[in-house]
This record gives C-alpha cells, structure tokens and sequence, in this order.
C-alpha cells in the first residue's frame, strides 16, 4: 500500500497552534482514562474473534466505519455546529442521543467516565474559558463526544480538525489495547495505526453525508461482547 | 399528463391502524380502533382477567412489497395494560427491481404511546425478510417515566433453511425510546450489501437471526438491587439453557437489554419466552402465562 501524501499548508499564522492544541487533545497522555476501557476488544480477544494483527485491523476498521462513521463522527459534527450556534437545547439533544446509542452498561458507562472526565480537566485549564459552555453542560451526564466537541471549541480546532482527532483518539486508545490483549508487537501496533488512518478520511466523509434520520449504526456482536465481558473472570480493561 | 400518469401507475400502499387502550372500572378495553388498509385487529382477549387486554394485531397479506408503507399506532392512557402480539411472521418480501414503477422502499412503522402507570408489552411474532428486500422496521416507543415496557424485535434475514442466503438485501431495525420525551435508547442495526455487518465477528458474525428485549420500569417497581439480582437469575437460565454464547444480559440505567445472536427464530423465541416468565412477576406483578396462539 502507497501511503497518502497530505501537504501541511502553513498560510494561517495560527496553524502550528491549532496544530499543537489537536495533538494536545488527541495526546494519549490527555487524562481522560481512555487507556481503561477496551471499548469490547478484551471479550473479542478473551473469544478469539481477535488472534493476530489482520483479525485486529478489521475490527478496528470495521468499527470505524459503521459505528464510529455513523454514529459518534456525525454526532460529533451536531455538537461541534450547535456550540458555534450557541444552541444549548440542540446540543443536550445531541448529547442525549449519543449516550442513548451505548449498547451496553459498560459502553455507556466508559462514555459517561471519559466525558466526565474531559469537562472536569477542561474547567481546571486555567488559560480556557468554559463560562459560554457550562451553559452547555449543566453538570448532567456528558458524552466523550460532547466533551470533546467542547474541547474542539475552546481549542479553537474547526469541526473536520475535531472528527480527525475524534478518530485518532479512538484509534490509538484500540491499538494500545490489542497492544496488550492479542498481544502485538510495537512494530505491528504502529503499522496497525499507519493503516488505519488512511480510513478516516472515508469515515469522515461518510459521517458528514448523512440526514439526521440516519445517523447510528449498531454492531450487535459487539454489543453482546460488551455485555459479557461484564461477567469475564479475569480481565485488565473496565468495559 | 405523462407525470401524473406515471405517478398513478406507481404502486404504493399506504396502510394504517390506530388503537386506543383505557383503563376503567371494567379494566383495560379496546375503546378506539381507526383502520385504513390491510392491518386490522380482533377483539382484545382476557385470559388474565380484565386488567389486562391482549391484543392480536392482523395482517391479513402478510407481506410487505416495494411502496408498501404500514404504520401501526397504539396508545395506552393511564394505567391500562396491554399485551400486544402477531399471529404470523412478519414478511419484507423481495424488493422489485424496477424503479420505474416505485421507490423500493418497503416500510412499516410502529408508535407505541404508553401513559403514566400504564404498562405496555409488544411481542410480535419474527420479522423475516427476504433476500433482495429494502426493508426498515421502525419501532419508536414513548413512556411516561412511571409506565412499564417489555417488548421485542426479533429478525431473520433470507430464508437459510432453503438455501436462501441474505446477500443483496437492505434492512434497517431501528428501535427508538423515549421517557418522558428524553430518549433513552436508540438502536439502529443495518445491514446493507456494503457494510458486511452480517457477515463480520463484530456485526452478525454470520448469524441470520438478531433480536433484542428490552425491559423498562421505573425505580419503584424495579430498584436497582432488584434489577441486579434478576440480572443475576437470568444469567443464570440462560447458562442452564447452554445459551451463553446466544444471549448476552445488560442494562443501562432502568433499561434492561438482552440481545440473541443465532440462527433460529424459534430457538429465540424459546429463550425470549423463558426470560420474559422470570421478568413479568417483577415488572408486571404477573406470572408469565404464553399467550395461547404463541403455541400453535
């Protein structure tokens, strides 16, 4: 496979900042908890649904792009527009219809942790100013997907820069658990990433196609893994 | 006149039917039943006493073709109790292929309004769809935060059993919740010739049937402790049934989610039955007697 060119443009003065503020957001250092949650990867290996690099790459990239195309990208791009419009009501909306889209007490529960967990590092950022969005946010349940197109705003990242992000994170948070769980070599887990990159440039254009009455994509088998890792004797992720 | 002409010729049928079900002094009765089409419905039953009213919905062709769009609508007022079920399995018959003479599309929707300490179970029968249809199921539910809901979706994609796989077909189940007009769960399964879901060990995993149960009371009916231990207990059956590997158990909040993944209706439809006797005394104060026409 010949791996995409993308030409960096530095024309906006700002670019190394947003830059910088997208890698900041998407760092696995962010302490956001994403390294505890393997999102049903645990159960699948635990199976052996996944067993080696390739059965971990079509998991991933089949997740991409059903659940994660449909659901959470273009989810994320309602939020990301309805904090531009300051339009609170849209947002709750949005935010209540993600969360209704977990499958499962430990995919909701993650989500919810995440969330969580994002907001309350966001309103401890001394130089970041949350007054607009803790309208937004009136300390109910939060999406990771709501917190992050939060996140976005007061990074300042437009809403292609924060599904780009969205999708690095989800990535990187997968790989790091198949990592420890199938197990896969450093070398494998970082051409594992290189590949699956190269798909999320469709995910985002497949999300950002979609009517609102389409949006969500259920993966049943991983709903039900999800459900029974709940129960799995010995195990080293939370969901 | 050569659009008109082709707009008359394209074939679409439009069936409704709208019922009311109230709560009295004589118990829970079929007060309004407005029909447009196909669909229609017997009198409500009362093999538990008056308090509960089971409802057969008909349909009298069975099928749904290209253009078909049927919409049922049913609404329970406060404190009635209704359980609603189907004769026969639902048909998504093959799609047609030209689209000169319609949209492909075939649609049925249902609307299940459940008022406050009402208590609603919706039960049809297998929706079997066929290879080659264009099929969505919508099943949009909207609860009081006091109302009661058991209900399932159960779905067979082709006919495997003759040799009928499912390979070019389109299905949608979309199962939407809502309490007190916040939604609660939104589920959309899609299988599509594009997507491989069926086939993939994070999609279907090569299974034809799919089904969800899902379970809501409020807080005073069913505490969190209580909900655990049933948890508990059905994990349990399902275990003496040798169906860990068909059947998952979770919750989210007040919402109790069983998933089957497999290759049988009817083996589904075995668990779903068993589960629902061990749900009913807690959710509904009732024991879980079978409807009788689910044994014929």
């Amino acid at each position: 496979m010949v791996a995409t060119v993308i030409p960096i443009h530095m024309t906006d003065s700002q670019q190394p900042l947003k830059l910088s503020r997208l890698l900041q957001l998407c760092s696995a250092n962010l302490p956001v908890g994403g390294f505890s949650f393997s999102q049903g990867l645990e159960y699948a290996v635990e199976m052996g649904w996944i067993n080696n690099a390739a059965s971990t790459e079509s998991w991933v990239a089949m997740n991409l792009s059903v659940a994660i195309a449909h659901n959470d990208l273009a989810i994320l791009k309602h939020l990301h527009r309805s904090l531009t419009l300051k339009d609170g009501e849209a947002f709750q909306r949005w935010n209540e219809q993600i969360l209704a889209s977990r499958e499962s007490y430990e995919l909701h529960m993650a989500d919810v942790a995440m969330g969580k967990a994002l907001m309350r590092l966001l309103d401890q950022l001394d130089a970041a100013d949350m007054t607009v969005y803790s309208l937004f946010w009136q300390r109910q349940e939060i999406s990771f997907v709501s917190a992050f197109a939060i996140a976005a705003q007061v990074f300042g990242l437009d809403v292609l820069s924060a599904q780009s992000g969205y999708c690095w994170t989800y990535l990187d948070n997968q790989i790091a658990a198949a990592t420890k769980l199938v197990p896969l070599g450093q070398t494998q887990s970082q051409n594992l990433l290189f590949n699956l990159s190269e798909q999320v440039e469709l995910a985002i254009q497949t999300a950002n196609a979609l009517e609102d009455d389409e949006i969500g994509a259920s993966m049943p088998h991983l709903a039900m893994a999800s459900a029974w890792h709940e129960t799995q004797y010995t195990r080293l992720f939370r969901s | 006149m050569t659009t008109n002409l082709a707009t008359t010729l394209k074939r679409q049928w439009l069936a409704h039917l709208g019922l009311t079900l109230s709560f009295s002094a004589h118990g829970t009765q079929l007060v309004r039943t407005k029909r447009n089409g196909p669909l229609s419905v017997q009198k409500a039953f009362y093999p538990e006493g008056r308090d509960c009213a089971h409802v057969y919905l008909l349909h009298p062709p069975a099928g749904i073709v290209s253009g078909d769009e049927l919409q049922v609508e049913i609404e329970l007022t406060p404190k009635a109790h209704a359980l609603i079920t189907t004769p026969g399995a639902n048909r998504f018959y093959r799609a047609r292929d030209d689209h000169n003479i319609g949209a492909p599309e075939q649609r049925q929707t249902t609307r299940l309004q459940v008022a406050r300490a009402a208590k609603c179970e919706h039960f049809p029968l297998e929706t079997i769809v066929y290879e080659g249809a264009a099929a969505i199921n919508k099943v949009d539910v909207h609860l009081h935060s006091d109302s009661v809901y058991l209900g399932w979706d159960i779905s067979c994609l082709g006919l495997p059993s003759a040799q009928q796989p499912f390979e070019l077909g389109r299905f949608s189940q979309l199962t939407q919740i809502y309490c007190d007009d916040k939604i609660i769960y939104h589920d959309r399964v899609a299988i599509n010739p594009n997507n491989q879901l069926q086939q993939h060990s994070a999609g279907l995993a090569g299974n034809s049937v799919f089904a969800t149960f899902v379970a809501y009371a409020p807080v005073d009916i069913v505490t969190d402790t209580q909900r655990q231990e049933l948890i508990e207990t059905l994990r349990h059956s399902i275990q003496e049934q040798n169906a860990e590997q068909l059947i998952s158990v979770t919750h989210i909040k007040q919402l109790l989610i069983i998933r089957y993944l497999g290759q049988h209706a009817e083996q589904c439809k075995h668990l779903f039955i068993l589960l629902w006797q061990q749900l009913r005394p807690l959710y509904l104060q009732k024991d879980g007697i079978q409807p009788r026409i689910w044994h014929t």
